[in-house]
This record gives C-alpha cells, structure tokens and sequence, in this order.
C-alpha cells in the first residue's frame, strides 16, 4: 500500500515539481555553479575560481553603493505602499453606495501590467507636457526632472513602485479590516475608546497577521523590483537607481560577465532569506493569530 | 445606580420603522426585560440606550442626565453582547481593565476590581488566559465580569446567554438573578426566549414589529395578556385560541364555538355578546372530561415526558387544541375522541380582527 501511496502523491505533486523544477531549482543550481566559475561572453562555464567572484563583489565596484539603493528604494516603497493601501482600504470599508466602484478603482494597479504602469507614469512624469509640471507650476514650483535628475530620480522610481502595490496591499489588507468583528469596536466604544484608541488597540492587533503578510511580500517585491527601473531610468541617471536587480541584469546581459551576475544573484538570494527569517523572528512575536 | 427613561424614543431605518415612539420607565434596580420575535425592535432599543443607535427623535435619559446625544463611554453603562466581543488578543484581565485603564483609573485600584469582580463570577484562575482557551460559558462569565467592573449605573444585555448550550443556559439564568439581586444595578435585558423574560425579569416589556404590545411583571404578562400576540408569545406551549361568538342564555353567556358550544358562568355583565371574538385559555387550564357540554377534540399526537404530557388533538373545524396533563397516569390515544374543557385558571375573549383582549374571566374551582 505505501508505495501506491508515494506513486499516487507523486502524481500530484508531478506537475508543480516539473515546473518549480526547470524555472526555480535549477536556475538557483546553475546561479551557484555560475557563480564559482569564470565564464566565456556566451555564458559556458570555462573553469573553477572558487569564492574569487563573491571576493569581488564586496571590494570592487558598486556593489554597496547598489546595496544601499535597493535598502532605500525597500524602504521608501514597503513603508509608503503598506501606510497608504492602508487608509485606502479603510475607506474602501466605508458602508457608502456605489463604494464597490471605489473598491474596483483602488485595486486596478493590481491589473496593470508594469510596462503600461510605467508607460502611462513616464507620460505623467514628462518634464515639458506631463501632467505633475502643469501641476507644480500651478502651485509656482520650478519643473522636476523627474526621471533624470538624480537627486529626483529614485524618488520618482519609488512612486511608480509604490502606486503599482497598492492595488495588492488595498485588497488584502480590505479583506483583513472586513474580518474584524463589529461588535469589538462597538464594545470597545463603550469601554470609552476614541477613534485612535479604537485604531491601536482593536485594528493593528487584529489587523497584525495581514499586516505581517504584505510586510513580508512587500519586502521581497521591492528587492527583487525590476520592470519599472528598466523601462524609465535603466538604472540611471548615473547609477542613481542602479539597484542590484537591475546591475544583476546590467552585469549578465550588457557586460555578459554572467558569473560575476550569478554571484551577485546568490548574494542577494541570501539577503532575503536572511531578512525574511529575522522578519519572522522578529516580528511574529507581535502578530496576533486568532 | 439609575433609572432609565425613554421619552417618545423612535428609530427608522430608511422607510424601515425599527421602534415606534415608546415610553418606558425603567426603575432604579429593575431587572427589565425587552422580549419578542426577530425584528421586533427590541434590540435597537438597547442599542440606543447604549448609545450605539441614534433615536429618530424622543429622549433617553438614565438617572437624571439626558444622555440622547451622548457617546456610549460617557453614559456610565455597561454591555454584554449576545457574541461577548470578548478582545481576542487581550487576556481576561487585560479585557476587563481595558476600560478602567482608559479612565485612568490608578493600577492597584484596577487590580482589585478585577479581583473583586472575577471571585463573584469564579474566574480567577481564567485571568492569564486568551478568550480563545476559554469555554463558551467561561467566556459569558468574562464579558459579565468586563461590565461589572466598571460598576456602571445600567447593565446592558443583549441575548447574553443565546450562545450557551440549553443546560449551561437554565443554570446561568439562575446565576444571573443572583447576581443581580446581589449587585442590585439596573438590568436592561434583551431575549427572544419568553422563558428567559418570565423567570428573570422583575418587568417584561413585549415588543412586537417595532410596537411595545404590553408591559407588566410576568406574572400579569401571563394571566392578563393584552392582546392574542402576547398571549400567543408567552406561555409554553402557547394559549390555545378557538374562534367564535357569545350569546346570552338564562344561565349566562354561553360561547358557540365551530362544532361545539360552551357555557361560560364566570363571565360577567360587562361581557361583550357579539361575532368575531377567540376563546382563549392556557393548555394547563383544560382537562380531559366525561362531560357532554364540552370541546369535542380529536387526538392528533401525544407527548408524555413523565411528569406531563401534551394533548395535541383537532376539534371539529379543525382548529388546534393542546392540552397540557400535569398527571399523565393515563393517557388517550392517538385517533382517540375526547372531550375538552377548561376547569381553572383564566379564560380570556379577544376581538378576532384586532386580536385586543375585550374580557377576563376567572374560573372557580369547585371545592
């Protein structure tokens, strides 16, 4: 009987292993061996050179530089994306008519796809006709440089990034809001607690499993953003938003130097698993699981 | 500790009226129970004392103090809900000093409500606990506990024991009197269980559709009902109504019922002789008889349960009787032909349109 059993779990299994297989597990394999070797400009491995790449990584190039980009772009993407979707969700709560036309409106970034997010922002972003300019200058700000000044240039990155989560963070954070119990809130209004007390102590608590969720999603989305820099700024201007998914791709597929790339990949790979596991040693201490 | 009182309180949802204006005085100390079927308004009018509904219009004042447009928090009253909304993510003690440390209340002060508090209801050992390790009668214990603590001057209870299973129910409706008579705070008690408003409430209000149909103490509630819905809702099984009319005979009024006529000696001068009117009389006031001049009933199905059985039987228009048999030594059959009548207790006339109670009578017991 059991090994009809292993068969028959085998069966099941087949079609996701296949996949996971060919585009996870081996790539990952092929990224580490890559990475320990030198290869030619169409990516065979030509010979063993051990730890040499990652050596280079940290005492060439930019790669801290990189590092601390892809830090600042996390966290001015993961925190704005999770405030924002936030108060969007909480008004997406809100018992009005016709607020399922709202709830379809906040969550469309979710739909579209990065290369029409970032072909409608470039089009917002253009420094003589895009629609932030007029604005500015009605205010009587100077014009941005948007995409191509680099003290602007992350900044303007970020917003896109940010705009593009809100759909995902919106809806599941909605969903987490709508399965709070009225009644608490209720109780606790009684118990004397004003909007804020109501907020602290009812919402985040029963809100923290959501909010740890898209966290943790939020996080590994952002180190791993790629779409969005590639079609606006190409990591530029002068490297200003060069993160390191993007000089990943740079490294691999305009220098061919693959397993400098494959090494960097690697680092990265274990950047977020590392920061994923201190998330959940850190923080699920804090989530409250009903 | 206060009273409460609504002043021509209402509350419409939309062209929906959840509570026709009502008066109500609710004494100092009062155990009182709003009682009816779903959607009767009965919740709504707890809710706006609590100040979780805003009346349409009237008053509502507790103690001397209008608190109409007030905040819940400052109306000094405490809730019990029907779900507890016990917070999950605090423990017991945490949920019962959540609102006395939001007055500000100093801890040691704190500490020994809860203490206080939670050896009345025997929960000390539960005080480390999330309401998720808690049983559901433990946790109607902790949402009592989270009102007594803040020694408010109205409990508020909406359907406090509905989730409790039925023998965990009767035993903590036994509690709650006690409680009550020992807190002596005033109660405002919301159930849709008639037994509930009988055994526990010093007064019952009877809400019907959003209309107060009768209030009174139970026991007048049960032998004085108003109308045919409160005669119908209190009571188990329910009054037994035959249609029919009166008319006067040389020995009294006499009520000719479809297939059967009655004589009715305790009714009196005042008693209206007209159409259009329901017999009504409580299953325990009919007993089985050899009398002719009586309620020929045929038996559908009997329900003996030892210490009494139910009659359930048709008389000749098919009207439903029940009978209730305190001593059901013997029993008649299923099919079996009998003869019904009612020997105490009282017997009540109702207009059949409007269901209004027109006459009461009480029968004299021989001996």
């Amino acid at each position: 009987m059991a090994w009809r059993n292993i068969g028959r779990a085998a069966l099941y299994l087949g079609p996701s292993l296949v996949i996971f297989t060919l585009f996870v597990f081996y790539p990952l394999v092929k990224s580490v061996r890559l990475s320990l070797h030198e290869t030619n400009i169409v990516g065979v491995e030509k010979f063993y050179v051990g730890f040499q790449q990652y050596v280079e990584i940290f005492t060439t190039g930019n790669f801290g530089h990189n590092l601390w980009l892809t830090f600042l772009f996390t966290l001015y993407t993961v925190v704005p994306g999770i405030v924002i979707g936030m108060g969007l969700a909480y008004i997406a709560n809100w018992r009005l008519k016709g607020i399922g036309i709202f709830r379809t409106v906040f969550a469309s970034p979710l739909v579209i796809a990065v290369a029409s997010a970032s072909m409608i922002w470039m089009l917002l972003f253009n420094p003589s006709a895009g629609v932030l300019t007029f604005f500015l200058s009605k205010l009587g700000l100077s014009q941005v440089n948007w995409l191509s000044d680099p003290k602007w240039a992350l900044f303007s990155v970020c917003v896109v990034s940010v705009w593009r989560s809100l759909g995902f963070n919106t809806i599941v954070l909605l969903s987490g809001l709508q399965a709070i119990p009225e009644q608490l809130y209720e109780s606790a209004r009684i118990d004397g607690a004003g909007s804020f007390r109501q907020f602290k102590d009812i919402t985040l608590p029963m809100m923290s499993p959501t909010l740890f969720f898209v966290f943790i999603v939020s996080v590994i989305n952002a180190l791993q953003t790629f779409g969005e820099i590639n079609i606006l700024t190409q990591g530029g201007p002068a490297g200003a938003t060069n993160v390191i998914v993007y000089s990943i791709y740079r490294e691999a597929f305009f220098n061919f130097h693959f397993s400098f790339a494959s090494a960097q990949a690697i680092v990265l790979f274990l950047i977020i698993l590392v920061l994923t596991v201190l998330e959940f040693v850190i923080l699920e201490k804090k989530v409250f699981y009903r | 500790m206060a009273g409460v009182s609504l002043r021509k309180i209402s509350k419409v949802f939309g062209t929906q009226t959840a509570v026709a204006p009502m008066d109500l005085e609710i004494a100092d100390g009062e155990f009182l129970v709003l009682v009816g079927p779903s959607g009767c308004g009965k919740t709504t009018t707890l809710r706006m004392i609590a100040g979780l509904e805003t009346p349409t219009a009237g008053e509502i004042r507790i103690g001397d103090r209008d608190v109409t447009h007030l905040e819940p928090k400052h109306r000094d009253i405490a809730m019990v809900f029907q779900n507890y909304a016990l917070y999950p993510h605090m423990t017991v003690y945490a949920n019962m000093a959540y609102s006395l440390r939001l007055r500000g209340m100093d801890k040691a002060e704190v500490e020994q409500r809860i203490h206080k508090a939670s050896a009345i209801l025997g929960i000390e050992a539960l005080l480390d606990r999330l309401p998720r390790q808690l049983s559901g009668g433990q946790q109607q214990r902790v949402a009592l506990g989270r009102a007594i603590v803040r020694d408010p001057q109205v409990f508020l209870m909406d359907e406090p024991l509905s989730n409790l299973d039925a023998k965990l129910r009767v035993q903590t409706r036994a509690e709650l009197i006690k409680l009550h008579k020992r807190l002596n705070t005033t109660v405002v008690y919301v159930t849709h269980d008639q037994v509930e408003a009988m055994t526990m409430g010093t007064r019952i209000v009877v809400m019907k559709d959003g209309f107060v149909q009768q209030v009174g103490e139970p026991g007048v509630i049960y032998r004085e009902p108003a109308n045919m819905f409160v005669a119908a809702f209190i009571g188990s099984p329910p009054m037994q109504f035959l249609r029919g009319r009166t008319t006067r005979e040389a020995g009294g009024v006499l009520f000719q019922g479809n297939g059967f006529a009655l004589p009715l000696p305790a009714f009196g001068e005042q008693t209206p002789i007209r159409d259009g009117l329901v017999l009504g009389v409580r299953p325990e006031n009919l007993e089985l008889t050899d009398e002719t001049v009586a309620i020929p009933t045929i038996v559908d199905v009997v329900e003996n349960i030892g210490s009494e059985a139910l009659i359930h039987g048709k008389t000749p228009d098919d009207e439903l009787i029940v009978v209730r048999m305190a001593t059901p030594e013997t029993v008649p059959a299923a099919g079996e032909r009998i003869q019904v009548k009612p020997v105490r207790g009282n017997l009540h006339l109702f207009d059949a349109d409007s269901g209004a109670a027109l006459a009461l009578a009480k029968i004299k017991t021989n001996g």
